[in-house]
């Protein structure tokens, strides 16, 4: 045993294995010992290559023995049900804040999707290649995008798949239609996915039917119960483009919801998705009017 | 939320299809495309804003306008809309008409007469020409004929529109209490009326008519049609 100690924070991916087996086996030949706070959280530091699945449980290392892995691409959800798509979507998500928390407090950060990769404190690492999943997504049209730091800098396409809506939808999963027939309700909710502290904007585009008559909408940005709202009453059949932004006082799953504001007789709503992206002050400043 | 008007469980006693109604000289059509079933003890609403068609529809369903496009088929008995003043020769007495509508409907004439005047109330002004009767007194002779004669299906145009308070909460009583087991079809503004008594509605609007099986959502939607 060296006393020398890396803790390692690996996001789920389809390198995930690969990489774990990887930086056990470099661990081992150094003579480390390898152990994972998941099974046993009263690990120290100066126990060799630990694994954890927490940003607080990296605090207890040195800043410079600190590596996350991160994937924001879907490649290992090989299961076409999507429901458990959406649920392995918000999981990774709230794996992904973790590590940009960890990030933050100096954690290295180093990209799954390569085979090798230079950890600090273990040096080079290569791990075995794997087989992409024939459903994965590329790393730009992965809702987990707004985490990757290597392409879109904090910027994704959450398609409209990964919504829920309560009463279905006519259409295609590409463009869904909803029709607004009835009472006050929401119509479009999710997707949930975690989203760290900051400010971040939705900017979605929707297909309104107003069938000769006028459509109420209230649409509704950000965490638990504190949202942004628009609210419009919409009388003229068209595409309208709606922005919001909320700052997140602490990572908290993203909800974007579009009401009907009172029962209606008829209308069709078209569903695109929406562009969710993080604001810095400075862009904000600048988009501000003089 | 807007549905399948077809109930599958029950044989409809009225089947309307692909109805529409354009009135001579008119560019636009009143509603189109109409289509929903009437089980033989359903209790259907008929919501919508003036001028929307209600009463056009109660009145191509009672067979007093004709439909422009599609089908009405009956399979029970239906009354003439109540509440409409039409239907009497105006220049027969009351008690004239009562004997006319016995003998068209094959009813024994003393035991109808015997209940529209326990019904209606109106006496000796039986014996009045109809011409000279004020609109609740035709209102009362229409619903008690209806009543005397008996049918599977009542078709009322605005119940609030028939005589007084009293008057109206006895033929509330005489329909929907006595004779609750029959189909009727309602088209009213009273929304209290219709989420009571009703089991499904439509609301005609824009020339557009939609089915509701939930009656207090279409009550919903209704009320903020009117305040729109």
């Amino acid at each position: 045993m060296s006393g020398e100690t890396l803790c390692v924070m690996l996001v789920p991916s389809a390198a995930g294995a690969a990489w774990r087996e990887a930086l056990a086996a470099r661990a081992t030949d150094l003579g480390w010992l390898v152990s994972d706070v998941a099974t046993d959280p009263s690990i120290t530091p100066g126990a060799g290559l630990v694994f954890a699945d927490s940003h607080a449980a990296m605090l207890a290392f040195a800043p410079h023995a600190r590596a996350v892995v991160i994937d924001t691409t879907l490649d290992d959800t090989v299961n076409f049900d999507l429901t458990v798509r959406q649920a392995a979507i918000v999981q990774r998500s709230h794996m992904l804040v973790e590590a940009e928390m960890a990030a933050k407090h100096g954690a290295t950060v180093l990209l799954a999707t390569r085979s090798r990769l230079e950890f600090p404190v273990l040096g080079p690492v290569e791990r075995q290649q794997t087989e992409r999943s024939p459903n994965g997504e590329s790393a730009l049209d992965s809702p987990l995008a707004v985490f990757d730091i290597s392409t879109s800098a904090g910027r994704a396409h959450w398609h409209p798949r990964w919504f829920h809506y309560p009463e279905g939808h006519t259409g295609t999963v590409d463009r869904p239609l909803l029709d607004l027939t009835g009472r006050m309700r929401p119509v479009v909710y999710g997707p949930y996915i975690r989203l760290p502290e900051g400010r971040w904007r939705a900017e979605l585009n929707v297909t309104v039917d107003t069938e000769n008559s006028h459509v109420p909408l209230i649409f509704e940005w950000g965490p638990g119960p504190e949202f942004s709202r628009v609210v419009t009453t919409i009388r003229q059949a068209g595409t309208y483009a709606v922005s919001l932004e909320h700052v997140w006082e602490q990572p908290d799953a993203a909800q974007l919801r579009i009401w009907i504001q009172y029962p209606i007789f008829q209308g069709v709503l078209g569903f695109q998705g929406c562009e969710v992206n993080r604001v810095e002050t400075t862009d904000r400043d600048q988009a501000a009017p003089h | 939320m807007a549905s399948n008007p077809t109930l599958p469980t029950e044989v409809p006693g009225l089947r309307v299809t692909n109805v529409s109604k354009t009135f001579h000289g008119a560019t636009r059509p009143v509603f189109q495309n109409i289509d929903f079933t009437l089980g033989r003890s359903g209790r259907l609403a008929v919501l919508g804003r003036n001028g929307q068609g209600k009463s056009t529809l109660i009145k191509m369903l009672g067979g007093i306008l004709p439909v422009t496009e599609g089908e009405i088929a009956w399979s029970m008995s239906s009354s003439w809309p109540i509440g409409f003043g039409g239907g009497f020769q105006g220049s027969l007495s009351g008690l004239d008409n009562i004997r006319f509508l016995a003998r068209l409907y094959n009813r024994n004439y003393s035991n109808t007469l015997e209940r529209v005047d326990a019904f209606a109330e109106l006496g000796r002004s039986l014996r009045l020409p109809v011409k000279h009767y004020s609109s609740g007194m035709r209102a009362r002779l229409a619903f008690g004929l209806s009543l005397a004669i008996e049918f599977d299906c009542y078709l009322i145009d605005e119940l609030v529109a028939v005589g007084d308070a009293r008057f109206q909460q006895k033929c509330q009583d005489e329909l929907f209490q006595r004779r609750k087991n029959r189909a009727f079809m309602i088209a009213s503004h009273d929304t209290s009326l219709v989420a009571h008594y009703c089991d499904r509605a439509i609301i005609i609007e824009s020339g557009k008519c939609k089915i509701f099986e939930d009656v207090a959502e279409a009550v919903d939607i209704y009320s903020w049609l009117r305040t729109a």
